[in-house]
């Protein structure tokens, strides 16, 4: 099961002249329960590969598996999105409901659950994104404040309970609170549903915080598949990439530029703050 | 340079559905200044904006350039206020960046040729010149939002003020965006007030305005701002990443001051280090 | 982003070429004349003339003539079978007779001018898309505009209307891709033929596209008010659209064509 691309090219406006090469030979797999991360910059193709997974949009040449289905103009999408939930940046921008609740259950209504179901679903989702269900549930969501919004979004989708969700910059925007928020719900949402994450970002720390393994695109092409800490730690080519410079190691390299003899190959702040403590016992001893 | 006094604002005003926004804010603002406004959802901060900028009357009190007194009901005065929004599609009128430079000019009826000249020295000076005839649909997020700055700044403003401007934007278009306001407030000495609900935002700025309710609870220095742990819990900031990491390094008594960027973290840790060989 | 902005404001190619550097206002003349000559007037020697001069004036652009196939595809039936109908429909000397339907000179030549008619017409206008950028389209209609505001119609306010919704037709157009798409991903499907579930379904693309609407235009207000615009005001343009020599050359030429073909 999973999810396996193989060739994958998707070309936009295929045979006009002015057609874009979006994704140009990408193959990568995702195993059953893993934190999967689509790192790049603006341009670099990211959104258009999400977009694969559950059948939005369709490759020009090459393929891709989904749960066992290659994904393709004709296959069954409706089953195909009752497995893949996805979340696009900016997701409070879809909502429409006349109350959180009717909001939230649009999906599940979609997808033909009972309307038992529906109900227990819907509360369970606006618990975990934070929210007290009861007190909630009945308000008007376009009245909500922005963070408030994005969490009854992410909860539309969470609702459905799909065992792979491909979530857009799903945090990009909000102020570090709600963020570091948002983060802890995901993380709790792939272990009560044993799902896969797919997650796209242009911050390695952020993609770190809940992924192990994925890879990194620059202009639709391939640049690397595997483990992103190894990446980030065994060269500087992300400089070229047009991401979020990682903090930490941006602090060790220049101490080491400065001249302080540190170990630079760290990315997270515990990590910095190790190595600089050991320079300072150097020293003492 | 600007003075605010007392300045109430209720929208719907004297109506049984009056909301108080806005009570009693006072505030005096300074040539090429660079204020940080922040506050929680609803605290006033975009009114208040809107007041400054001459869009809304204030209910009741003051808002005075210079000498004149509420010159926001004469018009012109609103070329001394520039201000930009969150969502950079909103703020572009014409097809063309160069065209939509001229917008503003257009509306003043200056004359084509005084009109061409600044709207050539405002693109070159935004480094916009080489994307003159530019679609404006087809620029970069961060391009747009240099745009809409571009498209005001091109009516020699003495204040700008930037309503949550880059928080659609990736980090790199925030960069631009913001070397362009660091450009005009030091160059221009155009002051800057930018209101924003990101911590590593407010670190360029010099003086931090908190807003609460209506009413402005801490007016000072950015350094103090950040020490007050109280303050910055009412709005839930965290500390700014480096200053995060400085506190860390200071419980360990490696530095002994909270820093704010890369640059002086690191210099102060090496410093010390050299220091104690 | 890009590629919606391509296929939804017509079609242009920025290239450099003659044709794309006419004055706009004078393409629109010689359009609206070759058109007009087209449908007043139909005999085979003009057609002939005009595919020629189409062909011509394509390769002046530089446009591939691929593009022009390219956008034929979607009608190309609708062409055949208008042409077939009036191959056997048309009075006659019948060529050759099945039952009621009756193959005759007459049919053969209404269908071939009838269908090169439709061609010639759809590849002048795309031409001149292709050719523009929308942004001097609109420019070009708004001044050609200009004389009614001598009747006292609001031209002005009506060209700064068209640009604007030309400004805005991209961005709203890309909108509502991304929140259909975000729908269709939480299940929706627009192809139901419940009626229950799809009027719901549309409900959940067009309330969210008026919110962000009215925010748009709040946003587009605060901008322009910033900016000191005033419904009705004077103003000042940057770039007053002149004529220059070719442009006369040409527009005289067409206005030539135009009365000859009338009196043929």
């Amino acid at each position: 099961m999973g999810i396996s691309a193989q060739n994958l090219t998707h070309i936009y406006n295929y045979g006009f002249p002015w057609e874009i090469k979006a994704l140009d030979n990408i193959s990568f797999s995702v195993e059953d329960g893993e934190g999967f991360a689509i790192l790049g910059g603006a341009g670099s193709g990211k959104s258009t590969l999400a977009q694969h997974v559950n059948g939005l949009l369709f490759p020009t040449t090459g393929e891709i598996i989904v749960n066992g289905t290659k994904v393709k103009p004709g296959v069954n999408l409706q089953e195909l999105r009752r497995a893949v939930g996805m979340v696009f940046q900016f997701p409070e921008t879809q909502l429409f409901g006349e109350t959180v609740f009717e909001d939230v259950a649009f999906g599940l209504r979609n997808l033909g659950f009972s309307e038992k179901i529906v109900e227990a679903q819907v509360m369970e989702a606006l618990h975990l994104v934070g929210f007290i269900p009861s007190a909630v549930r009945l308000r008007n969501p376009l009245l909500l404040s922005g963070g408030e919004k994005r969490k009854v979004a992410l909860a539309g989708v969470m609702a459905m309970k799909n065992s792979i969700l491909v979530l857009d910059e799903p945090i990009s925007g909000l102020d570090a609170r709600s963020k570091k928020e948002l983060l802890t719900v995901l993380k709790e949402y792939r272990k009560t549903n044993k799902a896969i994450i797919v997650y796209i970002t242009h911050s390695i720390e952020e993609a770190l915080s809940i992924c192990e393994r994925g890879i990194i695109l620059s202009k639709g092409k391939l640049l690397y598949q595997g483990d992103l800490q190894e990446y980030f730690i065994q060269n500087e080519n992300w400089k070229y990439l047009n991401i979020e410079p990682p903090v930490n190691r941006g602090i060790a390299l220049t101490l080491k530029e400065k001249g302080l003899k540190i170990n630079d190959r760290i990315i997270t702040r515990l990590e910095l703050i190790k190595e600089i403590e050991k320079c300072f016992k150097t020293i003492k001893a | 340079m600007l003075k605010i006094n007392d300045v109430y604002f209720n929208y719907h005003n004297d109506t049984p559905r009056e909301i108080q926004v806005l009570r009693g804010v006072s505030l005096s603002l300074g040539e090429g200044e660079f204020i940080s406004l922040v506050g929680n959802n609803g605290s006033g901060k975009s009114t208040l904006a809107k007041v400054v900028s001459g869009l809304l009357k204030p209910s009741r009190g003051t808002v005075t350039w210079s000498s004149e007194e509420n010159c926001c009901l004469k018009p012109g005065h609103r070329t001394r206020v520039g201000l930009i929004l969150q969502n950079p599609d909103n703020q572009i009128v014409s097809g063309t960046v160069e065209e939509d430079v001229a917008f503003g000019l257009e509306n003043l009826q200056t004359p084509p040729v005084e009109l061409k000249r600044k709207v050539e020295d405002t693109l070159r000076n935004l480094q916009l010149w080489d994307k003159k005839d530019h679609p404006t649909q087809l620029l970069s997020g961060g391009e747009k939002q240099k745009l809409a700055i571009a498209s005001v700044i091109v009516m020699e403003p003495e204040c700008l003020i930037l309503d949550e401007a880059t928080a659609l934007l990736d980090y790199r278009s925030k960069e631009q965006v913001l070397e362009t306001i660091k450009f005009l407030q030091k160059a221009k000495r155009v002051a800057i007030i930018q209101i924003t609900s990101s911590i590593d935002e407010i670190i360029p700025s010099e003086r931090v305005i908190l807003l609460n309710k209506g009413r402005i609870i801490y007016d000072g220095h950015i350094s103090s701002f950040l020490k007050d742990s109280e303050i910055m819990g009412l709005i839930g900031f965290d500390l700014p990443a480096y200053a995060a990491i400085s506190h860390e390094l200071i419980g360990m008594g490696i530095i002994n001051e909270i820093c704010y960027t890369r640059e002086e973290l690191t210099d102060k840790v090496l410093w010390e280090y050299q220091h104690r060989i | 982003m890009f590629q919606n902005y391509k296929s939804l404001i017509g079609y242009f190619l920025p290239f450099n070429s003659v044709i794309h550097n006419l004055n706009p206002q004078v393409k629109l003349i010689c359009t609206v004349s070759l058109i007009s000559s087209l449908l007043i007037n139909y005999n085979l020697t003009l057609i002939l003339v005009y595919f020629l001069v189409l062909l011509l004036v394509y390769r002046i652009a530089k446009i591939p003539l691929s593009v022009l196939y390219n956008s034929f595809k979607p009608i190309i039936w609708i062409i055949i079978f208008s042409s077939i109908i009036h191959l056997f429909t048309t009075p006659g000397e019948p060529l050759l007779s099945m039952g009621f339907l009756n193959l005759t000179v007459q049919g053969i030549q209404k269908s071939f001018i009838l269908s090169s008619r439709m061609i010639l017409i759809i590849g002048f206008t795309m031409l001149i898309s292709l050719t523009t950028s929308p942004v001097n389209l609109v420019e070009a209609i708004s001044s050609l505009l200009k004389p009614f505001s001598w009747l006292g119609l609001p031209v002005n306010q009506f060209s700064l209307m068209l640009s604007l919704s030309l400004r805005f037709l991209p961005v709203i157009y890309e909108e509502a891709d991304r929140i259909k798409k975000s729908q269709l991903a939480r299940g929706a499907d627009f192809s139901s033929w419940k009626l229950k579930s799809r009027v719901n379904n549309v409900v959940s693309i067009i309330i969210p596209m008026i919110y962000s609407a009215i925010i748009r235009a709040d946003d587009l207000a605060i901008a322009m008010e910033i900016r000191g615009f005033k419904i009705g005001e004077k103003r000042t343009r940057l770039n007053e659209t002149r004529f220059n020599f070719i442009d006369l050359v040409i527009i005289i030429l067409s206005l030539i064509i135009f009365m000859v073909t009338f009196l043929l």
